[in-house]
């Protein structure tokens, strides 16, 4: 009996809050891209962990006990917001009983902060238009600068759970910025203009035109744009075809040209007329991708590449998506690789 | 999923600029007093009229002047030529123009362009303040077992038990958060009985305290007692047609529920365990088990009318709900449940119900909207029931017995291929001893449709348009030792339309 009640006692001891500074700060993250951005910011004064993995659909996560077990200690709960994930988030957050992070709490962190929202409807819509979402687009990681938007949020929160410092997180959110900057304009670039009038021109849409016109040493400054932006300047204007519409920032950000989708609306599956008419369409605009993500019915999105004569290309909609994209870096890495690949063919 | 949000929209009341908007003001009445018109009021009124008629032509004067400014300004593009829209311009010249269009914008944009501000989310803010749903369940059925056979071997409350159409469940949802600390949940449900009245039920109505400490979590209302899987589950979450035998005979038609309140507790334990408490009322029918309603035959014992004397007279519930992730693609939940009250064949007998449930499924992580999957269902009742002695002008008629029920079902769901799922279920109950011996007579539990022995087999297969209808068709093949025949083949129908907001399900 007493051996019970010691056991009992030190299993309270065991779970017990704890309340130390210098303990890590406890990051739940609902998705990957945010524990990556997370775990770059917080460096080793974080502890973050994932609920959905790379491969889902962040639209279809089961609200699994499990996960409101990882849920229950959290610090900080980082969120994608915009409706995308209310088939299992608020069903976490109440199975979890920590007032902490429910919605509006000081450990809620909707990543969607200050994203410029595409896609917003402006008439009125309902359930006849498919999968619809009220406040836009919830798919804004797939834009790489939305990825500073994204640090600086989290920053706020870490800086904000652990005022002593304040200053660590500052300068690794900056580094974090600064890299991501680089892979996406080329480090020539970005020593020569700067990221911060490279990012303002970029999503206003005056960059190229301020690549052409500007130069340095005689050359034009479009000829030192690498990164990512450097790697798929050829496909600027490509005609692609699309499953969902889960890459519409990517597409802006890119400059390709996307008006097909395989779905019929979204989250409606597609009937034989509708797949007809798209395989008329990727024959007539000779249109070479069909891209598609690992959840989504491979079949459906094959035999339209096929018969079109089209490639059909898995693409990772999150971190862990396909094999490789290990962070929000590698993600655009190969992105960029699948797409650039699969234009030549 | 998307909500529907009840949104408050504060318009300002801003002066019209629009003479169109003044004019419909005016025929509006809107500035006008409220009170029927004295002569006095009258006359106020047309000069106030007369005043606002100045108002309108003053304004379309000097939007015409506007416009006559704007058409005056000749626009620099502009080429006799092009005046009617010219279908057949040339390409050159269709690019030369949106190159002159282009350059003009962009001149405009950097004239006008302050540094702009992250664009934000379109407009006007949302007050969520409820969120409703309706959601019509509906069935359609043939069976080779008498329409008052099938009532029996259809015993759950929204069981279709007719041949031909059964309304079995239609239900409104509210939902919504009260305050930081509450939030409010009710179901309503409406359904036409086999009589083909209407009949409403309030079946949940309870309030969640969302911010508790250590980890607890209370409600207090109308609602279901949280004892195994199925209980507190609403008809169309089912993944058959009807419940389970053993569900419709000691958890009772409609479910145990009751008002009440109800803690649970998330443990700190490294793995997912949960403690559910709950004490509720045990009257009524739906606490057919135990006190039920007075006048009511269960056993062969006439239900007398039991009052709240002690806490002996309340329904307890214990459940622990587990749960564990053998991999990242497998989820099993575990749990136990028991349920402790009193039961009204007399003053102080006693009802206990214990259940054991697993649920285990199976989904991929890179799945298409959820499919494929397999989820495995199993939940196993006991319920051990003291039936009183039956005692007549004095004479004891019958001893008292303590009646054992028992069964389980096991059903696996199968989502083959979007937006398909196959299901399989099996059924077993029986009741253990007679009920009741009289004068040479004995009511054998064989003979009880509420206590025989049971068995059924289901097969359903499932269509889902969206994820808020579905159409199923269901085979039942029912053997029952209370059927003249031994057995029946029942085939349904099933269709279900969920408009409104609706949460997520439970896992």
């Amino acid at each position: 009996m007493k051996s019970i009640v010691a056991g009992i006692a030190a299993l309270g001891l065991a779970f017990a809050p704890d309340f130390r500074a210098d303990e890590p700060i406890s990051v739940v993250a609902s998705l990957p891209d945010f524990a990556k951005i997370a775990e770059a910011v917080g460096g080793d004064k974080v502890h973050v962990s994932t609920i959905a993995s790379g491969l889902q659909d962040p639209h279809f996560v089961d609200a699994k006990p499990s996960y409101m077990l990882k849920l229950r200690d959290a610090d900080l709960f980082l969120v994608n917001g915009l409706e995308l994930e209310i088939g299992w988030v608020p069903k976490l957050i109440e199975g979890s009983r920590n007032g902490k992070i429910k919605a509006g709490g000081t450990g809620y962190v909707d990543c969607s902060k200050n994203i410029p929202v595409v896609e917003v409807p402006s008439r009125e819509i309902n359930r006849a238009d498919g999968d619809v979402h009220p406040f836009g687009n919830p798919h804004y990681t797939t834009d790489p600068l939305n990825g500073k938007i994204i640090a600086e949020t989290i920053a706020e929160a870490l800086e904000r759970a652990q005022p002593s410092n304040v200053e660590y997180f500052e300068s690794r959110k900056k580094a974090f910025q600064a890299s991501l900057d680089e892979a996406m304009f080329g480090k020539e670039l970005v020593d020569l203009v700067g990221g911060k009038k490279l990012d303002r021109l970029c999503r206003s849409g005056e960059l190229d035109g301020f690549l052409e016109k500007e130069s340095v040493g005689g050359a034009k400054l479009a000829a030192k744009l690498g990164g990512w932006l450097g790697k798929m300047r050829p496909l600027k204007g490509a005609k692609m075809v699309f499953y969902h519409k889960s890459y519409t920032y990517f597409i802006e950000r890119f400059g390709l040209d996307v008006t097909n989708f395989v779905e019929l609306k979204p989250g409606i599956q597609p009937g034989p007329a509708h797949l007809a008419d798209l395989v008329g369409t990727i024959r007539k605009d000779q249109i070479k991708v069909v891209a598609t993500h690992a959840f989504y019915d491979e079949k459906i999105g094959g035999l339209v590449a096929e018969k079109g004569g089209a490639q059909l290309v898995v693409l990772p909609l999150q971190v862990g998506g396909v094999p490789g994209a290990d962070d929000y870096f590698k993600l655009f890495d190969v992105v960029t690789d699948l797409l650039v690949k699969a234009s030549r063919k | 999923m998307i909500y529907f949000v009840l949104a408050v929209c504060l318009h300002s009341q801003e002066a019209p600029s629009d003479p169109k908007e003044v004019k419909r003001r005016i025929q509006a009445g809107a500035p006008q007093s409220q009170d029927a018109p004295s002569g006095n009021d009258v006359d106020a009124l047309r000069e106030k009229l007369e005043a606002l008629e100045r108002e309108v032509e003053r304004l379309k004067n000097r939007d015409g002047k506007a416009e006559g400014a704007k058409t005056a300004t000749p626009a620099p593009e502009r080429k006799p030529g092009n005046d009617p829209p010219n279908p057949q311009q040339s390409d050159a010249e269709k690019k030369r123009l949106e190159e002159e269009f282009k350059k003009a914008l962009a001149g405009e944009d950097k004239a006008q362009a302050p540094p702009s501000p992250p664009p934000s989310r379109g407009g006007a803010a949302t007050l969520r303040l409820i969120d409703l749903s309706f959601d019509i369940l509906g069935a359609a059925g043939a069976s080779t077992a008498q329409e008052s056979d099938l009532r029996e071997l259809e015993a759950g409350g929204h069981d279709p038990k007719n041949r031909g159409f059964t309304a079995q469940n239609i239900e409104m949802t509210f939902a919504g958060v009260v305050d930081p600390y509450l939030r409010g949940d009710a179901n309503i449900v409406l359904q036409i009985d086999e009589t083909g009245q209407t009949t409403i039920e309030l079946e949940e109505a309870y309030l969640t305290a969302i911010d508790l400490p250590y980890n607890l979590q209370l409600r207090a209302g109308q609602f279901f007692t949280s004892f195994g899987r199925l209980n507190a589950s609403h008809p169309h979450t089912w993944d058959f047609v009807d419940q389970p035998v053993i569900n419709s005979r000691v958890m009772g038609p409609d479910g145990v529920r009751n008002p009440g309140a109800e803690l649970s507790w998330l443990t700190p334990l490294p793995f997912f365990a949960e403690l559910i408490g709950s004490v509720q009322n045990a009257q009524g029918p739906d606490g057919v088990s135990f006190r039920g309603t007075p006048g009511d035959v269960v056993a062969g014992r006439t239900l007398v009318g039991r009052q709240v004397q002690s806490l002996a007279d309340i329904l307890y519930l214990t459940r622990l709900r587990t749960s564990f992730d053998p991999t990242e693609e497998i989820t099993l939940v575990p749990g136990i449940s028991a349920l402790f009250g009193p039961n009204a064949t007399a003053q102080d007998t006693r009802t206990e119900i214990y259940g054991v449930d697993l649920y285990a499924k199976w989904k991929p992580l890179a799945n298409d909207q959820g499919w494929p999957f397999v989820g495995w269902q199993t939940e196993a009742l006991y319920r051990r029931y003291d039936a009183a002695a039956v005692v007549d002008a004095g004479i004891q008629v019958d001893r008292q017995r303590t009646l054992g029920d028992w069964g389980m079902y096991s059903q696996v769901v199968w989502g083959f291929a979007r937006p398909w799922t196959m299901g399989f279920r099996y059924d077993f109950a029986v009741g253990q001893e007679d009920s009741f011996t009289a004068g040479g007579v004995t009511y054998r539990s064989s003979t009880d449709p509420l206590r025989d022995r049971r068995e059924r087999c289901s097969l359903s297969l499932t269509y889902y348009p969206s994820e808020f209808s579905k159409v199923r068709i269901q085979y039942n093949y029912d053997r029952s030792e209370f059927l003249a025949k031994g057995d029946a083949s029942s085939f349904y129908l099933q269709f279900e339309v969920l408009f409104g907001a609706h949460g997520a399900h439970k896992f």
